[in-house]
């Protein structure tokens, strides 16, 4: 549901913009802290009056575990945007493809999940031609934010809730099910609220096709956790910085 | 042997954009489907781009053209991660060596 150049006005464009930026920056300013308080930072302070033996060493862990952190975004970004290109068949002339976002969020934490999808529609818009760059903070607003960040907290809730395989399970689909039907339904109010076309008209036509597009977002977000998990890629939750 | 599952993940990210090259259905999507049916569809605006519609121009084969946009979709994407990740460590680098009298 990339929206194109041309759906929205200047004024929902920019607002989405501003609402977009400051999320992210929200965002990027948690993984900068999850990244570097690995090592409390007095502790560097101190270690670097008395000797350099431990400040080398402490600094050498911090950098080496935020690159393998960087990397891992780098890695789940590319695969994210592969399985972006693959158009599924969903009904008579429709198709869908894949958002990504609880995968991301549940793999690398909501935050750091909310970047990569941002940076995956960045480049798609800008390399790719799809979704328009006036239209981009929307796309993230809707993708990156509503269909990441906060989709998170729906697994977040229900697997905290029910402890056990099937918690976590529910969690990943009911999450990701309504990562999708919120993208569209945020993408469905902006475009209306451009004055392209009625809400009325929009937001039932949008609901129900993603809600289609949903079901198999959720399957497939539920697999490819699953093989994420099984090659020991998800990463532990005191990194993950939830709160 | 640290970076083996990223290595893995980014040939499984390939052999995803291969096949969807070669699979993926040509149906508009969903937002673009509503577009067309509510008829608002011609107000989208082309946008310009290096890869329009995930091919290489002027590139004959449009299966292999996609699969190759593709493979440069994920380098671009892998490499912006990438660059921030070694650009971090040449920081901590940096400030170690004029840390040092």
């Amino acid at each position: 549901m990339h929206i194109p150049n041309g759906f929205l006005d200047p004024k929902v464009s920019t607002g989405t913009a501003f609402v977009a930026a400051g999320v992210l920056g929200y965002c990027i300013a948690k993984v900068r802290q999850a990244l570097s308080a690995f090592v409390p930072e007095s502790v560097l302070a101190g270690a670097g009056n008395i000797g350099c033996t431990i400040t080398q060493g402490s600094k050498k862990l911090i950098s080496s575990f935020a690159e393998n952190h960087l990397m891992r975004m780098g890695a789940i970004g590319s695969l994210i945007f592969a399985a972006q290109m693959f158009n599924f068949p969903i009904a008579t002339s429709t198709s869908g493809h894949l958002l990504g976002g609880v995968i991301a969020a549940v793999v690398l934490g909501p935050f750091s999940g909310s970047i990569v999808i941002a940076v995956v529609l960045a480049v798609q818009s800008i390399f790719f031609a799809d979704g328009g760059i006036m239209a981009l903070g929307a796309n993230i607003l809707n993708m990156a934010i509503i269909g990441t960040l906060a989709a998170y907290y729906i697994y977040y809730i229900i697997h905290k809730l029910i402890r056990n395989r099937i918690g976590s399970y529910a969690g990943i689909f009911l999450a990701a099910f309504f990562s999708v039907l919120a993208a569209s339904i945020a993408c469905a109010f902006e475009v209306a609220l451009s004055g392209t076309i009625e809400l009325s008209k929009i937001l039932p036509a949008m609901a129900s096709v993603h809600a289609k597009i949903g079901i198999a977002e959720a399957l497939i977000t539920i697999m490819a956790i699953e093989i994420l998990k099984s090659a020991n890629f998800e990463l532990d939750g005191t990194i993950k910085n939830e709160e | 042997m640290k970076n083996r599952p990223i290595k893995i993940i980014v040939l499984i990210a390939v052999a995803v954009a291969i096949i969807a090259a070669l699979l993926a259905s040509s149906h508009p999507d969903g937002l673009e489907k509503v577009a067309a049916s509510l008829g608002f569809g011609g107000k989208a605006k082309g946008t310009p781009g290096v890869f329009i519609d995930y091919q290489l121009p002027m590139f004959p084969l449009p299966a292999l053209s996609s699969a190759l946009a593709g493979i440069i979709g994920i380098i671009i994407i892998f490499f912006i991660f990438r660059s921030i990740a070694k650009v971090r460590h040449l920081g901590e680098l940096l400030k170690k060596l004029l840390k040092r009298p």
